[in-house]
């Protein structure tokens, strides 16, 4: 039959030295474009950046920098690149590779996500928001192509606007002025407006990572295919099968290529989470990712299970601009009403920790802020006091969350908790994710689930989600001394003062209550015991380069 | 016949138009846009994403853009979840995935249906026709989820006969195919039963068991072309849900084929992938259809309702019934 | 008609039972609030993932509360007739310790709600459109059934589930919507794919209706074909519908089924057939199955679906006295 045919064009893939499920299948190879947790699992071993992830999740490790130095003002860096770098069609790595590429992410042209990154460099903000803020003054730069092909990589196209000399005469002047430079060969510097001390963390994150110029021009949007895909990481790409796998084969150009154990690497992109666990249980794949909540009962006993605290807070977002949630004291009830301990417990059943605070505990020099323990009775006085007795008067209210099993089950739960102790009338409402997200940024919802996962090992990644005119905000709560506190540090290169104006920032946040804090996020994965150096860690990360498998695969 | 074929055509033109744009308006009036995630971008970075894609100039001027394109060219757009991808090399990969796994389910389904369908029809009455009668119930009875769920359960780990997931070899096509193909068989059994019956009570067959051809012939030559009748008007409908019924399966079983695409799509607000999808399922049913209405009349010339089919979905007494 | 219809009905293997089970489905699920069973969506962790077992437990506030909400009536009946008790573990619990005879109760009583809502609309809106092309000018019976033939080219799967996706869109409040509503929309939806082949079967039953002799007699009398569609036509479509109807429910039902697997379903802390189906689905996999989780929801649809189906084959064997010969 035909079909047949058709089977053996593809031909069927060995099993690979390491094989694991990827949570889902990848937006895009294109590490400034790429954005998501799928993602970062794999783009760090195909580039690699100035620094790499540390595989125990501490501070990050030398990576295509040998050295680094920072001023003591804080504002100038320099990273020493090593001589030996290598691409993987075997030129060198350059300082210039990382200014162009650099220059790429903040390209407002390239629409990249986390240009913010990169921010606290002189001139970037500017570059990438286009002085004006709006995008109609911006002009194509590089390479263009067919002006108005529905099509193509938005790198490349023109987009279809004003394209006046004006504009890109303006546009090239905001580039030279952006303060990243290639002092040497294998030298980089970088003038920053702002200290930021956590910018070696940054470095090792994708985004920051280095493209190959050569192969952009010469590929155009096809680079990122495999066959065509230059990088400079521990891997390459060799096959890439839509929701199917991404194999990665060792890269012999890499600087540190002989200690890099693992030969061949296949990453599945299975979405159904029990088509993954079945394919864990009989030795398909070594590890995977975010077994079913289901079972965690049955799972979570077994020596293969690996959990940790990870680097995020679940959380309920009370929507500050509905009343009666403007007023302080019902939020405050909510929050306190919350048997979080026993809900974490008996409902996430992964082992989480309750939290009272916005960020977790675990960050190195950082102590958490604390709302206090769960106090139904406070909770009660509270409404009381606020003119709802018994929670009489209050109108009812929406839960929304998006649509998971856990999550479904949670709010349920937590329905539940203020029906019982505060006599409030919850309805829930469940949305698929995207629309839960539309919900929750633009503001049509009560209370809703919420969540937020930290990039970097710094209070700021947590507390610059909820300023005033922060898009993750999305509970209308502003408070002006809050966006200074956080601003001030932001300025700050000490770490003792900084962790002591964010720990007061917090303290505010808390006491305000725009959020109510549930429990500390938790990593749990199953990682078959054939693997070795996989080191559980708040960030999550475990670079394949650092991986190694013992005996062969089942 | 080639009026019938040119009319066809148009209409199945006129469909495409429609169903396109309808469906293209239809997503964008979706709350929630394609570059949402957790973390919101910056306002600005998420304008020239928007703009990027041109989703931020007016909704006619994107759909004249995207017809352009479309007709000029035959581009379906990039993706705007699988941001390296064009949603033709898509589908240009996962098409021919769903076909093989669609296609075996349809062979599955018609081997085994008019195969149970004739034996219960030959022992019409006994406990064969009974048990597969029942049989036929429980496939119809049961979400497609649900068997392929037992029968991953029973031979993939109970008795390790199937691997349990993946696409590539004939081993891993035929627990897919199955759980695919049971509610089809089960229908096609139950058609071409009840169709062979009807046509065993005819008179003409009484005349060919008097002229003393052995009941099997009889039952296969003669009775089973106007017997099938029904099966044939079925398949139109079968294709399609074989087609849509390979969303469920190909979730289960890790094959990469464009039913997973098409919820993930239309979740995920991934206009392009949808449209693109929408087009491919919509050709695919149209020229089904046509097939299945062209070996209708080669079946049976007789029926002229002028359209070239139009029969129900499960044989129904065609005759009248009793006046009251 | 209707004696012998039913006496012909009941000659037929299987529909006595069927109709047994039937309506032993339709009794239970109405009489849900009066069950002495806990509360659907009442979550007792200490006691997830037992298997079926025998207990009376006590009723509490929250089961209460839950019946109140829902069926303040049934609440008052239930205290009268079982107080304080409750049997449970019948079927086993679920992961988050919540009853399955419970939740299969309850949840009878949203899919039958569904697979006959959504039925309905499809008799409707198909049961019209044939009727009125089978008794149009030929012109307008093309033009209506050339638009069947088109539409049957639509892949409507993906407009309901762009439709539900939709509608998801937005808290209720905003757009004054409130949870029942949204499954009335489903209802629609649902519904609207599945009138095609009842129009065209109406039609067809329609078209050899009017070449019958009494018809061709009352025309020839001077009726106005008003009057045919009421005396003449109508009359006889009743059984076709009535077929129909019973064969078209358990498809209904496997699509929300399907639905609820995708998530699109109907929404938690409703329950319902499908729901119960995709989350037992979710807990077999090698380590340790649930089997209650994934029997029991699957027992249910088949004995009611298989009861429809049994039930609607043998209504069409009574219908058509040519098949009971030979």
């Amino acid at each position: 039959m035909a079909g047949l045919s058709i089977l053996s064009s593809r031909p069927t893939l060995s099993r690979a030295d390491l094989a694991f499920c990827n949570q889902s299948e990848i937006g895009s190879l294109d590490p400034a474009i790429a954005s998501g947790s799928s993602e970062g699992r794999l783009l760090g071993s195909l580039f690699e950046g100035l620094t790499r992830a540390n595989p125990d999740g501490g501070s990050p490790l030398p990576g295509v920098a040998e050295a680094w130095e920072c001023s003591s003002d804080g504002l100038t860096w320099r990273f020493s690149l090593r001589p030996d770098a290598r691409w993987s069609d075997g030129t060198p790595v350059t300082a210039e590779d990382f200014v162009f590429s650099w220059l790429r992410l903040l390209e407002p042209h390239t629409a990249a996500r986390y240009a913010y990154l990169l921010w606290s460099i002189e001139g970037a903000q500017e570059y990438t928001t286009g002085g004006a803020g709006s995008p109609e003054g911006l002009a194509p730069e590089g390479m263009a192509s067919d002006g108005d092909a529905p099509g193509g990589d938005p790198s490349e196209r023109s987009p279809p606007g004003a394209e006046s000399p004006e504009n890109i005469a303006a546009e090239a002047l905001r580039r030279q002025a952006v303060a990243i430079e290639a002092t040497g060969l294998h030298e980089l510097q970088l003038t920053l407006k702002r200290p930021c001390p956590y910018l070696p963390q940054l470095a090792s994150y994708h985004p920051l990572a280095p493209v190959q110029r050569a192969c952009l021009e010469r590929h155009g949007e096809d680079w990122i295919k495999p066959g065509k895909l230059v990088g400079n990481g521990a891997f390459v790409l060799a096959e890439r099968r839509l929701r199917d796998r991404i194999r990665l084969v060792r890269n012999d150009f890499y600087w540190d290529a002989a200690k890099v154990a693992l030969a061949t690497v296949d990453i599945f992109s299975v979405e159904a989470t029990t088509t993954q666990l079945n394919m864990y249980l009989t030795g398909l794949v070594d590890w995977m990712v975010k077994p079913p909540p289901a079972l965690y009962d049955v799972l979570l006993n077994q020596p293969d299970a690996h959990t940790g605290p990870q680097l995020g807070t679940s959380f309920l977002r009370f929507n500050v601009r509905r009343p009666p949630l403007g007023e302080r004291r019902v939020r405050r009830a909510l929050a306190l009403a919350l048997d979080t301990e026993s809900l974490a417990r008996n409902i996430m059943r992964g082992g989480e920790s309750p939290v009272d605070s916005l960020i977790p505990p675990g960050l190195p020099g950082y102590d958490p802020a604390s709302m206090g323990p769960s106090d139904p009775e406070a909770a009660r006085q509270l409404l009381t006091e606020a003119g709802f007795p018994g929670g009489n008067g209050l109108p009812v209210l929406e839960l929304l969350y998006p649509h998971t099993a856990a999550t479904a089950d949670f709010c349920a739960a937590v329905a539940e908790t203020w029906r019982r102790e505060l006599g409030l009338s919850i309805r829930l409402v469940n949305q698929a994710f995207e629309v839960y997200l539309d919900s929750t940024i633009s503001g049509r919802y009560d209370v809703s689930w919420g969540s937020w996962i930290g990039d970097y090992l710094d209070p700021s990644t947590f507390l610059e989600a909820f300023l005033s005119g922060s898009g993750n905000n999305r509970t209308g709560w502003a408070d002006p001394v809050y966006d200074e506190l956080v601003g001030r540090a932001a300025g700050l290169s000490d770490s003792a003062e900084r962790a002591t104006l964010y720990r007061q920032a917090e303290q505010r946040l808390l006491d305000d209550a725009p959020i109510a804090p549930l429990f500390q996020r938790r990593n749990i994965q199953l990682v078959s015991p054939r693997v070795q150096g996989f080191v559980d860690n708040l960030l999550d990360v475990h670079p394949l380069r650092d991986l190694a498998v013992s005996g062969p695969p089942p | 016949m080639i009026r019938f074929l040119a009319r066809r055509l148009l209409a199945s033109l006129v469909v495409l138009a429609v169903v396109v744009t309808t469906c293209f308006f239809l997503m964008r009036l979706m709350p929630g846009g394609p570059f949402d995630l957790e973390q919101s971008p910056d306002p600005v970075i998420r304008a020239n994403l928007l703009a990027a894609y041109d989703l931020d100039a007016p909704m006619h001027e994107q759909f004249a853009r995207y017809v352009e394109g479309l007709l000029r060219r035959g581009d379906l757009g990039p993706s705007l979840r699988y941001r390296d991808y064009d949603v033709s090399e898509i589908l240009a990969e996962s098409l021919p995935v769903s076909l093989v796994l669609g296609g075996s389910a349809l062979v599955l389904a018609l081997v085994f249906g008019l195969g149970a369908g004739a034996l219960a029809a030959a022992r019409r009455g006994s406990a064969i026709d009974t048990a597969i009668m029942s049989l036929a119930g429980l496939g119809l009875a049961l979400p497609s989820f649900v068997v392929a769920g037992v029968l991953v359960l029973l031979f993939a780990f109970h008795w390790q006969l199937f691997p349990v997931v993946g696409f590539g070899s004939p081993a891993q096509l035929v627990l897919p195919a199955v759980s695919l193909a049971m509610p089809f068989a089960a229908t096609i059994a139950r058609l071409f039963r009840a169709g062979l019956l009807e046509v065993l009570a005819e008179d003409w067959i009484r005349t060919a068991r008097a002229k003393g051809r052995s009941p099997l012939a009889v039952l296969w030559i003669h009775a089973a072309r106007p017997a099938s009748i029904p099966v044939v008007s079925y398949l139109g409908p079968a294709i399609a849900g074989v087609l849509s019924g390979s969303l469920v399966i190909e979730s289960i079983f890790a094959i990469p084929g464009v039913g997973t695409h098409f919820v993930e799509s239309a979740l995920n607000a991934d206009y392009n992938l949808a449209l693109g999808v929408v087009i491919v399922y919509t050709v695919l049913l149209t020229v089904a259809n046509l097939a299945v209405d062209l070996a209708y009349n080669l079946i049976d010339p007789r029926m002229d309702d002028g359209l070239g089919g139009g029969a129900a979905d499960e044989a129904v007494p065609r005759r009248g019934v009793a006046a009251p | 008609m209707s004696a012998s219809l039913f006496q012909r009905l009941a000659a037929r293997p299987g529909s006595i039972p069927a109709l047994t089970v039937l309506a032993l489905v339709a009794l239970t699920a109405l009489a849900a609030p009066l069950l002495p069973l806990p509360a659907p969506d009442a979550m007792r962790p200490a006691l997830a993932s037992r298997p079926p077992s025998v207990s009376w437990t006590e009723w509490t506030d929250l089961d209460q509360q839950h019946l109140e909400e829902t069926h303040p009536a049934g609440a008052w009946a239930r205290q009268a007739l079982f107080g304080k008790h409750s049997l449970s573990g019948l079927a086993g619990t679920d992961d988050l310790g919540r009853d399955l005879a419970s939740r299969l109760v309850w949840g009878a009583r949203i899919s039958l709600l569904v697979g006959m809502a959504a039925t309905l609309v499809a008799m409707i809106i198909g049961v019209s459109w044939g009727l009125v092309a089978g008794l149009s000018s030929r012109r307008m019976d093309g033009a209506m059934m050339r638009l069947v033939d088109i539409a049957y080219a639509v892949p409507f799967l993906f407009v309901v589930i762009l439709l539900i996706a939709m509608l998801r869109g937005g808290p209720s409040a905003e757009q004054g919507m409130a949870g029942p509503d949204r499954l009335v929309l489903m209802f629609v939806a649902i519904g609207a794919i599945s009138w095609l082949t009842m129009a065209r079967v109406v039609r067809g039953q329609v078209l050899s209706l009017r070449r019958s002799e009494y018809v061709v007699a009352a025309r020839a009398l001077g009726a106005t074909t008003g009057r045919i569609a009421r005396s003449h036509i109508l009359p006889n479509l009743y059984g076709l519908i009535v077929v129909y109807l019973t064969l078209t429910v358990p498809r209904v039902m496997l699509f929300e089924a399907f639905l609820s697997y995708l998530g699109l379903g109907v929404e938690p802390p409703g329950v319902s057939w499908g729901i119960l189906a995709s989350e037992g689905m979710a807990t077999l996999t090698a380590v340790g199955t649930s089997w209650w989780l994934v029997v029991f929801p699957g027992l249910a649809l088949t004995l009611t679906l298989g009861s429809l189906n049994a039930l609607g084959d043998a209504l069409r064997d009574a219908l058509d006295p040519r098949l009971t010969r030979g």
